[in-house]
């Protein structure tokens, strides 16, 4: 059974053209890449240490 | 292919050429986003658009970098109507990529096209406005300003979502499936889509069909779509012949089992919806009529509830006037008997008080009534008495009888009246009224020389009664003759030794 109010929760209001700069500066954008990166500066930094 | 570490262009090798880093990983990530992409333009193509992003964006964790991923991801975003979404991934794309990037073409058309633009990112504002409304509990406003925005932005999945929610909300089962048939169309994996059409599925007891109503025009429309189908079921299904030949006999059968089959559907479909029309009207005019019938009822029983009272109201009335005039009956002949008494008719006066209803009197009028008894009465009584006694000693005894009952009528303990009837009807040989009335003499003046004398006249066989059966005979007597019980009477003693010497000479002589 559907519940009206938990469903209406779920709805989020949609973002205008407006604000799509903002969404757009906001985005994460990290991906399996830049994790390895990460992991290899880490790792040779690491080592000169 | 660049290493991630120095930036190098990288060969088959493992590891990076010019800096010697273990590239492996780096390769791996690009190979499975490319995977990823694969998958998410296959359920791009089939419009299984949720599947598509989630594809995709896998796509773009391994590699952001992947700029057609990204591309058709804004793509399924735009055909969402997640405008602003579709315009991120491209204005990102076209960054990662400026050059023979068809994102810039997208972001060109759209800027070109500004009209379009605006209406979109109207209805997306009049979305969140619609939305607020449904939180604040303004779910008919939000249906009309819902209603409006998938017209202008018949793509917006999300306000289908919505409509469809406060469809079901209401309890308008088909209206929110025919906005989620919609949706289903433009993205078929949509999990709230499907969610939504559950419910309505369980609510209704009837499953969702998601094939074109009209098969024949969907057919036409989906010619492209169903060519390529047919390529690539051919491999699947039988060849069919391309042509075949028929006979007559075979045409006139063919024409049979249509007819039949027009007949069975006639049959089947169009009578018993006849049958249902026609018992419906009946049962909605048994219902005007038992309505109607209920009402005459109402009617006719407020009739009777009103004639009921207005029965009573002159039931109480003939009351009241029978009580009147018997009253005024009785005062008539109270005012009759008071002027005949007046006039000196005592007769009149006697019958006229007889017919007076005492009952209906009031106290002074009972008092009138009262007094005008005791002298009539009496008068009467005296002047009965005279005359009976008058024509008594004229041997006038018959007369003398009638004057002396009526006499005995008014006073019946008067012994002089008594004493004279007797001897009037011993005169005239009624020996039974003559010891009738001795009999009254001694039970009224018991144990008196009144007494003894009227024994002397009895005859023997009364006497004998008399003495056999005490009272038998004097009450058989009173009853035949007279009602009235021998009672002492007030005045009885004053002239009982005048009128017994008067009479004892008389009787004698």
């Amino acid at each position: 059974m559907i519940n009206y109010e938990e469903e209406l929760k779920k709805f989020t209001p949609s973002l205008d053209v407006d604000e799509a700069e903002g969404a757009i500066y906001s985005r994460d954008l990290t991906d399996v890449i830049d994790i390895l990166q990460e992991m290899l500066r880490e790792t040779s930094g690491g080592r000169k240490d | 292919m660049k290493c991630m570490n120095c930036g190098a262009e990288l060969n088959d090798s493992a590891y990076c050429p010019k800096c010697g880093c273990d590239v492996s990983v780096q390769k791996q990530a690009i190979v499975l986003s490319g995977l990823y992409y694969n998958q998410g333009l296959e359920k791009a193509q089939v419009r299984d658009l949720s599947g598509a992003i989630d594809m995709l964006r896998r796509s773009l964790k391994f590699n952001k970098l992947n700029v057609p991923a990204r591309n058709l991801l804004g793509l399924v975003y735009f055909e969402m109507g997640e405008v602003v979404a579709a315009l991120s991934e491209w204005v990102i794309s076209k960054n990662i990529q400026p050059e023979n990037n068809i994102a810039a073409e997208y972001i060109e058309n759209l800027q070109q096209d500004a009209n379009r633009l605006d209406i979109i990112n109207q209805t997306i504002k009049k979305y969140n406005i619609a939305l607020e409304n449904c939180h604040k509990g303004n779910e008919d406003v939000a249906m009309i300003q819902l209603k409006k925005i998938l017209a202008q932005n018949p793509k917006l999945i999300k306000g289908y979502h919505l409509l469809s929610l406060l469809y079901i909300r209401q309890g308008e089962y088909e209206k929110a499936r025919k906005q989620l048939r919609k949706a289903i169309r433009i993205d078929k994996t949509n999990t709230t889509t499907l969610r939504f059409l559950k419910e309505i599925d369980e609510q209704t007891g009837t499953s969702t069909s998601f094939e074109p109503r009209f098969s024949i025009w969907s057919s036409r429309d989906n010619d492209g779509n169903r060519d390529e189908n047919a390529a690539s079921d051919a491999s699947a299904k039988p060849a069919q012949p391309a042509f075949r030949e028929t006979t007559a006999g075979s045409t006139i059968f063919n024409i049979a089992i249509g007819l039949l089959i027009g007949a069975l559907a006639v049959w089947f479909l169009i009578m018993p919806a006849r049958t249902q029309r026609i018992t419906q009207e009946a049962d909605r005019k048994t219902s005007e009529y038992s309505s109607r019938a209920a009402e005459a009822d109402t009617r006719i029983t407020e009739l009777s509830a009103q004639m009921k009272i207005s029965e009573e109201t002159v039931n109480t009335a003939n009351t009241q006037i029978e009580t009147a005039t018997a009253k005024t009956t009785a005062y008539e002949s109270l005012i009759k008997a008071v002027n005949a008494y007046n006039n000196g008719d005592l007769d009149l006066a006697s019958n006229a008080l007889s017919s007076v209803d005492v009952s209906k009197l009031t106290t002074e009028g009972k008092a009138i009534y009262d007094d005008l008894v005791e002298k009539a009465n009496g008068e009467l009584l005296r002047g009965y008495k005279t005359e009976g006694i008058s024509a008594y000693e004229e041997e006038d005894y018959q007369t003398a009888i009638e004057c002396l009952e009526a006499a005995k009528a008014i006073d019946s303990s008067d012994y002089e009246v008594l004493s004279y009837l007797a001897h009037s009807y011993r005169m005239t040989g009624d020996t039974a009224n003559a010891d009738i009335n001795f009999q009254l003499i001694i039970n009224t003046y018991p144990d008196t020389v009144r007494a003894d004398n009227a024994r002397v006249y009895m005859s023997e066989e009364a006497l004998a009664a008399a003495e056999n059966g005490g009272g038998n005979q004097t009450e058989n007597a009173g009853d035949g003759e007279n009602d009235e019980e021998p009672t002492e009477g007030e005045g009885s003693g004053d002239g009982e030794d005048n009128y017994e010497e008067d009479n004892e000479e008389d009787y004698e002589g």
